[in-house]
């Protein structure tokens, strides 16, 4: 008898190159499915798969972390280099964010297939959690970021690698962000003292101690996905190919609409999309709860190792 | 390229290297292309041409705030006027959050001040939202009056487009 991982294997491998078209059998499997709310997986319309975070996977960053929601597994980075801020902004650091998806993610994904998605995961992230020109809502207090004003300050680099996707890669991409930002240590700046005012200062960057970030105000991207009249939280990639539309919205704790992106597909009815708008609300708590629990959970578990 | 047996949808937004006040700043709207693609592909017909290929270029000549609502709109009318099948016309409008107000069609110098914006494509005679985007901060009760305003606001627009159309094709009548 073949051991259970190898046929699992072997079973998923079938799978996805089924997904390219699904039978009509199953298109309607899955969509009277959804529409008695259970789900092929045994879900309800509006639960999560299981998430599971490890922090501090790549040590060359400042902070890291891997989020799995059931086959979609994202792995996040946080780097920070000291750079000038913009004339603009004196007050305030810089954050880019930038996705890769990796070819072997998807079949979809092989040669330059990829890029169009990650340029649209970047954009939608950088909507959701850059917040908007001003600086106001932002996920990220980018005015702590600055160093000595107008001179230095911290830039973000935060990279996002889809290493598997199974489907709602954003909303575990603005996990695994929201992971690797509480996973961040800063280190500690000492300016040296009686620099010209015009100059550059001098700066001294401690190995020892490190300042934590603060992520209580990064939100979650909680995306629905409209399959028929209904629509779910969390689609596997087989539900995202019957969907009609989606939206992926991001909530802060206060339960704010920090971004909103419409994801393709056909129009929406605006009372659905107020409608969409108060599920999220009301599933973006759950996520929270879920969310942070995990988080402290894997940062435990790096502490012990 | 595969066979496909509905029509495939392409678009591209550029910029002019002095649309904007410092030069060749444009570049910076990547993802311009793949919003108004989104925008529009709800709207066309695309099970009326198989194996075709419609081909939307949209070139930003002078950038003055609001482009991307612009950029929609006009691609809609030039997809009209070229004769495309569509279910209705895309207006589309955005709003800017400054403090306590809300600014209909924002220009440049506000744009860059905003605290939120919210930009929506519908189509009016539909009333289907085809694109919706929003940034910065929004209690639900803030988003459902500027929801209501760019929904008012592209009613009215999708009014001119219309007559705007009527007139061209009669102008060619006679």
């Amino acid at each position: 008898m073949r051991n259970w991982t190898e046929l699992l294997l072997i079973y998923r491998y079938i799978y996805i190159y089924r997904m390219v078209g699904l039978s009509e059998g199953e298109k309607e499997f899955i969509k009277g499915g959804i529409a008695q709310d259970l789900r092929s997986d045994g879900r309800k319309r509006h639960t999560y798969r299981p998430i599971y975070v490890e922090t501090g996977v790549i040590p060359q960053a400042n902070g890291s972390a891997r989020v799995r929601l059931g086959a979609t597994d994202v792995i996040a980075s946080v780097k920070a280099e000291l750079g000038k801020p913009s004339s603009l902004q004196p007050d305030k650091g810089k954050v880019a964010i930038f996705v890769d998806c990796s070819p072997t993610a998807a079949p979809m994904f092989e040669g330059r297939g990829g890029e169009d998605l990650s340029a649209e995961l970047s954009g939608a992230l950088q909507r959701c959690l850059l917040g908007s020109k001003s600086g106001a809502g932002a996920g990220i207090d980018l005015s702590s970021l600055v160093v000595v004003e107008g001179k230095v300050c911290w830039d973000l680099y935060i990279d996002g690698l889809v290493v598997s996707a199974d489907g709602n890669i954003l909303d575990a991409l603005g996990a695994a962000i929201k992971a690797a930002l509480s996973n961040t240590g800063i280190p500690r700046v000492n300016v040296a003292a009686g620099a010209a005012n015009d100059d550059q200062p001098e700066v001294d960057i401690s190995d020892e101690e490190f300042l934590q970030f603060d992520t209580s105000g990064v939100p979650v991207i909680v995306t629905l996905t409209k399959v028929g009249k209904h629509y779910i939280v969390d689609a596997t990639s087989e539900e995202e190919s019957q969907m009609s539309s989606a939206v992926s919205i991001s909530i802060n704790r206060q339960g704010h609409i920090c971004g909103m992106t419409k994801r393709g597909g056909l129009g929406l009815d605006p009372s659905v999309i107020l409608d969409m708008v108060s599920v999220a609300n009301f599933v973006s708590r759950q996520l929270f709860d879920k969310l942070d629990s995990e988080i402290s959970a894997a940062e435990a578990d790096e502490d012990e190792s | 390229m595969m066979y496909s047996d509905i029509g495939r949808l392409n678009c591209n937004v550029s910029y002019t290297t002095f649309a904007a006040p410092v030069r060749g700043q444009g570049s910076d709207h990547k993802e311009f292309s793949s919003m108004l693609h989104k925008a529009l592909e709800g709207v066309i017909i695309l099970e009326t041409f198989p194996k075709t290929t419609v081909d939307v270029f949209a070139l930003v000549l002078e950038s003055g705030g609001s482009d991307l609502p612009v950029v929609v709109s006009c691609a809609s009318l030039a997809l009209a006027d070229a004769g495309i099948m569509m279910y209705d016309l895309v207006a589309s409008v955005s709003v800017s959050c400054l403090g306590k107000n809300l600014l209909i069609d924002p220009v440049l110098e506000e744009e860059s001040y905003q605290d939120g914006s919210l930009m929506i494509a519908c189509m009016p005679s539909r009333y289907e939202v085809t694109q919706l985007t929003v940034t910065g901060e929004w209690s639900t009760s803030k988003f459902n009056e500027a929801m209501q305003l760019c929904l008012d606001a592209s009613a009215k627009l999708g009014e001119i487009m219309r007559s705007c159309l009527k007139e061209a094709a009669s102008a060619t009548q006679e």
